[in-house]
């Protein structure tokens, strides 16, 4: 079992305030998952000011106004809330069956994503619960609030139990269940489901917070080294399937994931999610940043 | 291939060794690599589609066809357990010892002994080196060759066969009387020499005024006399009377009378036969016999279905290849103790064939002749062990190939 010295190196902890530069950059109004509260009241951010009556706060009152139209008038400000980050995390086996050149696994890859963007989410005090998921959901990690918390999240990233079946609508539908304020889900996963595509359509159906799929890839995960007469084995769910690799199967292999992969965006954006790919090739943060660039998610 | 020729011993081993055989062909087969995947979506969606089989089509894959072939024909090949055999024997000395047979044939006019040789049942002492013997009573598929248990079977035979084929005149066979010696049970009769050939013009059979007798014209010098010794009817007509120039072709031992006959006419040469003699089913073997002397003259078999009344003819090819008497016809001719011996004639035969090139010397020694030194035969080497290590080799090859994802 990987250490949290192993998941998380010094490197890639170091990344991360950078990363939350990189995040923060984004112009406001931009951003995917900005939480604001609709009432407005104590705040620093200036919204609007109304007629003064009793028994407002004396410290609010516009002294500008008063000197010019002779009139009370009260100063309004934004009310800001904490958001909601879920982050759920892929636990299924077929994270951990081949591990790119460098020895990074998608499991691991899972892992730093999820701590990344929670360390971003924490440095601006949002909550965050994460969840790992596989065929049986796992329970979610107590929410944890505040940059403080961050070394007690990556112990519990590392704990979090794997193997099983990729189930993604199993994990919407537990997290839509459990209610709550409406959020940010991220849902971290190479979405390899057994069910294909249909079972990620019908799990973003039951979200009603705003969603981020990061989707994990391998290098040449798109074009296997399979060749001959084989007997492929799902290391998920044991099933079989007997395959004669011509000369011509790699390129219907590619062409299927490539489908795939398009068919996940469109998935996506029919339910109004961000689709971000991290390939294991290049590091996690780095690869994340890509994600900020255009404001899909709250720096 | 030598499927006869296999001991009971030989037998099991071969046995054992083809489940061996195949206990290392299911080792070996070819099974598909096993790869853990992390997901069968894409796999499943590039499997190829597969293809209806068609029967009768181009194999997909010609390598892997013509290799399997490859390994079918050699274990087909090494069962058969085929034989490479070394020289020969050189040598085959017939009994002219044993004499009833060869005392009859004599007085039947064959001529001296040694001419034809006759090969009687009596082997006696000469036994040993026989490998060319007469058949005996109760071997329904009696072959004519026979040896000894210490030669094997197989050895003398192409020799016989090649020189029937290459100077047919050599070998012919004809039934004689029971043996009565006393070897004669230690003889295996293996097959028979198949060819025999006499040249001669059309042969028509007139049936003739006289139903009781058939004529047939014109007719050639009859080159073997058969003589009936154990004719069943005691009370048959016989050809009578004859022209003083007739010569005598089938002779009811018991009495003497001649049954078929053949003489000359300003007309043409005649032959006649005993209507009962061509009866199909009334004497058993005797129209048997009648019909293979025929068949030597007319090269077909004569049509014991024919009316009576109606000529038929049958038509003599010259130098055509003709059966002397089949397996079936051994067995209704020896069925009530007759033998059907063969005769070959003494000499010096050079034999070209798959065996290669064999000088063969035939004489004739009494029985009571010092044996010669018997000859020392090479054993015959048998591949059917190399071929079938060759087949498993290959297959195991094609297994290796395939695992390593070459699959040709």
């Amino acid at each position: 079992m990987d250490t949290v010295a192993d998941t998380f190196p010094p490197a890639f902890l170091a990344a991360l305030d950078q990363l939350r530069l990189r995040a923060r950059s984004v112009p406001a109004g931009g951003r995917f998952a900005s939480q604001r509260a609709r009432s407005k009241g104590a705040g620093i951010e200036f919204a609007d000011v109304r007629p003064y009556v009793p028994g407002d706060d004396l410290r609010a009152l516009d002294g500008a106004a008063w000197l010019r139209l002779d009139r009370l008038f009260t100063r309004l400000f934004v009310q800001e809330e904490d958001l909601p980050v879920h982050i759920l995390v892929d636990r299924s086996s077929s994270l951990g069956l081949v591990a790119a050149e460098d020895g990074m696994t998608k499991r691991r890859a899972a892992l730093q994503v999820a701590a990344a963007l929670a360390w971003i989410s924490l440095k601006r005090l949002d909550r965050v619960t994460v969840r790992g998921f596989s065929g049986g959901v796992a329970a979610p990690l107590p929410s944890v609030n505040g940059p403080s918390a961050f070394p007690r999240l990556l112990d519990q990233l590392v704990a979090l139990p794997d193997g099983g079946e990729t189930d993604v609508r199993g994990a919407c539908a537990d997290l839509a269940a459990r209610g709550g304020r409406r959020g940010l889900c991220i849902l971290v996963s190479d979405f390899l489901d057994p069910r294909g595509i249909d079972a990620v359509a019908d799990g973003l159906a039951l979200l009603k917070h705003k969603t981020a799929l990061i989707r994990l890839v391998r290098p040449g995960e798109e074009r296997p080294d399979l060749r001959g007469d084989l007997d492929l084995e799902d290391v998920e769910s044991g099933a079989r399937l007997g395959v004669d690799a011509d000369p011509g199967f790699a390129d219907r292999y590619e062409a299927a994931w490539r489908a795939y992969g398009d068919g996940l965006a469109t998935v996506a954006a029919r339910y109004g999610a961000v689709l971000h790919t991290v390939n294991l090739g290049t590091p996690v943060p780095e690869s994340l940043a890509g994600l900020f660039a255009h404001g899909a998610f709250p720096g | 291939m030598n499927w006869l020729g296999l001991s009971p011993a030989a037998l099991a081993f071969g046995f054992g060794g083809a489940v061996v055989g195949l206990g290392l062909l299911h080792l070996l087969r070819v099974r598909p690599r096993r790869v853990k995947v992390e997901s069968l979506l894409f796999a499943r969606a590039a499997a190829p589609t597969p293809k209806p089989v068609a029967l009768f089509g181009r194999p997909a894959r010609w390598w892997a066809f013509l290799l399997g072939a490859l390994i079918l024909a050699l274990i087909v090949a090494g069962a058969g357990d085929p034989l490479v055999v070394g020289d020969g024997p050189s040598r085959l000395i017939l009994d002219a010892g044993a004499g009833e047979a060869a005392n009859t044939l004599a007085e039947a006019g064959v001529g001296p002994r040694g001419g034809r040789l006759a090969v009687p049942g009596g082997l006696g002492a000469r036994g040993r080196d026989l490998v060319l013997a007469t058949s005996r009573p109760g071997d329904p598929d009696s072959p004519l060759l026979a040896t000894n248990a210490s030669n094997p079977p197989v050895t003398p035979i192409p020799y016989v066969v090649a020189i029937a084929d290459a100077v047919p005149e050599s070998v012919v066979m004809i039934a004689t009387a029971e043996s009565t010696g006393t070897d004669a049970a230690a003889v295996k009769v293996v097959a028979a020499p198949r060819d025999a050939v006499v040249a001669g013009p059309a042969l028509l059979i007139d049936p003739g005024v006289d139903p009781a007798e058939r004529r047939a014209v014109p007719t050639s010098d009859c080159p073997l006399p058969l003589a009936l010794r154990d004719r069943r009817g005691k009370n048959l007509t016989a050809l009578a009377p004859l022209p003083k120039d007739a010569v005598a072709w089938v002779i009811d031992a018991s009495t003497g009378a001649p049954l078929v006959a053949s003489w000359n006419t300003p007309e043409g040469a005649r032959v006649a036969c005993v209507a009962w003699l061509l009866a199909p089913l009334g004497h058993r073997d005797v129209p048997i016999l009648v019909a293979g002397a025929l068949r030597l003259l007319a090269g077909a078999e004569i049509p014991t279905t024919a009316v009576a009344g109606v000529p038929f003819a049958l038509p003599a090819l010259p130098g055509a290849t003709l059966a002397c008497v089949g397996p079936d016809s051994f067995a209704a001719a020896t069925a009530e103790g007759r033998r059907l011996a063969t005769f070959m004639k003494a000499g010096t035969y050079t034999l070209e064939g798959w065996f290669g090139r064999r000088t063969l010397t035939v004489s004739a020694a009494p029985s009571s002749a010092p044996n010669p030194p018997p000859e020392r035969l090479p054993d015959p080497w048998r591949l059917g062990t190399a071929l079938l290590v060759v087949a498993v080799a290959v297959a195991g090859l094609e297994a290796w190939w395939h695992h390593r994802g070459r699959t040709p």
